[in-house]
């Protein structure tokens, strides 16, 4: 199995979407349910750690509101990007490379959508520095496959 | 007879088609109307409840025998250090070779995997844990930094105990076992057996509530005990 089909097979394991309606956010991954409070939790830790990667950049200097209107941003745009990548990636239409092009394109899409919010929370000076920082990562992600390898895993 | 046989063989062979057409299916995807009858619906509390005591049961074994195995690495790295003193110091490692001390500290790293498994094996936060990983693959922000944050420090590498050093400190991380332990027997001894009671009395509510509290708290805990 190539990495970008390891690593679409694990987005398509977590994707089977809400189970019950559209209101609980249930995941199924690879055999093994995720419940509304602990799909709520894995974007509350992502938002929150996103944070401390933004917070890491120098001089952003972020104060304490700003910082929580940026974890509540990065949670609902995760949330909702999510959701869409979990309906492209089983789409059975699709094939792998089509697949992860349009994940990307829904990431940074998703990406996007935060920059403008995030845009409203920051000062002129802090959004000049976060969206320069920003526009850096996203090239590298654009760089960088799916799955590819080029982040460190632990096991 | 043998039309029974024949019969009995038809039988066996259609619930066996049955069965295999449902395991294509996850196992816990049953169909539940989400607004049942309420006979339905406390019939289902008292099964739910009845069935989260069981588990608080088995993640409460699960998360002791992780509590119980990190204690038992940190007794083999201690071992495992003192003996190097003698068996791989700049005189003896020329004799010695340090055999006992770093076989010691590979029986450590093994009851280190056996017991950090075991606790992540235990309230979901395995799985947790592997969507955490795939979630942050999406996100351009996120550095490798990040998303060894996330995955949380267990389990540690195996350079922390067979990498060179007089003393492996990261082995340790003495308090672990105790906070690890004491988080298991206050949320599954007491706190998921009092939400399941709960559900059996169709207090649903309070009931998520405390067994949402009891797990986060368990999850917390791994993360002060390290």
């Amino acid at each position: 199995m190539t990495g970008r089909s390891l690593a679409l097979a694990l987005v398509a394991a977590l994707g089977h979407g809400p189970a019950h309606g559209e209101e609980a956010r249930v995941w199924e991954v690879n055999g093994i349910r995720l419940e509304e409070a602990q799909v709520e939790r894995l974007a509350s830790d992502i938002a929150r750690q996103t944070v401390v990667a933004v917070e890491r950049q120098g001089g952003l200097a972020l104060r304490a509101e700003q910082s929580e209107a940026l974890e509540a941003i990065y949670r609902a745009v995760a949330l909702d990007t999510y959701d869409e990548v979990v309906r492209v990636v089983r789409r059975d239409d699709l094939a792998d490379a089509a697949k992860e092009a349009e994940v990307k394109r829904l990431v940074l899409a998703g990406q996007e959508r935060s920059s403008a919010h995030v845009a409203e929370v920051l000062d002129a000076a802090q959004y000049a520095t976060y969206r320069a920082w920003e526009e850096r990562q996203v090239e590298a992600f654009r760089q960088r496959g799916l799955g590819s390898g080029q982040r460190r895993r632990r096991r | 007879m043998r039309p029974l046989r024949r019969i009995a063989a038809a039988l066996c062979a259609a619930l066996l088609a049955a069965g295999a057409a449902g395991a294509e299916r996850l196992d816990w995807e049953v169909a539940e109307s989400a607004e049942p009858a309420p006979a339905v619906r406390a019939a289902r509390n008292v099964r739910d409840g009845v069935l989260g005591l069981g588990d608080a049961f088995f993640d409460a074994n699960t998360a002791l025998f992780g509590a119980f195995a990190l204690a038992a690495s940190q007794l083999c790295m201690a071992a495992s250090d003192g003996v190097g003193l003698v068996d791989d110091n700049p005189l003896s490692e020329h004799v010695t070779k340090g055999v006992v001390s770093k076989n010691l500290a590979k029986v450590a790293w093994l009851w280190h995997l056996a017991g950090a498994e075991s606790l992540l094996g235990s309230h979901g936060l395995e799985q947790e844990r592997w969507a955490t990983g795939a979630v942050a693959e999406l996100n351009p922000l996120l550095s490798d930094e990040d998303v060894a944050a996330l995955a949380g420090p267990l389990p540690l590498d195996p350079l922390a105990f067979v990498g060179e050093a007089t003393f492996h400190a990261e082995a340790y991380r003495p308090h672990a076992p105790v906070v690890d332990l004491g988080a298991a027997l206050v949320a599954d001894g007491v706190l998921r057996p009092a939400a399941s009671l709960l559900r059996i009395a169709q207090l649903e509510g309070p009931a998520d509530a405390l067994d949402e509290r009891a797990t986060d708290w368990f999850r917390r805990a791994l993360g002060w005990g390290w």
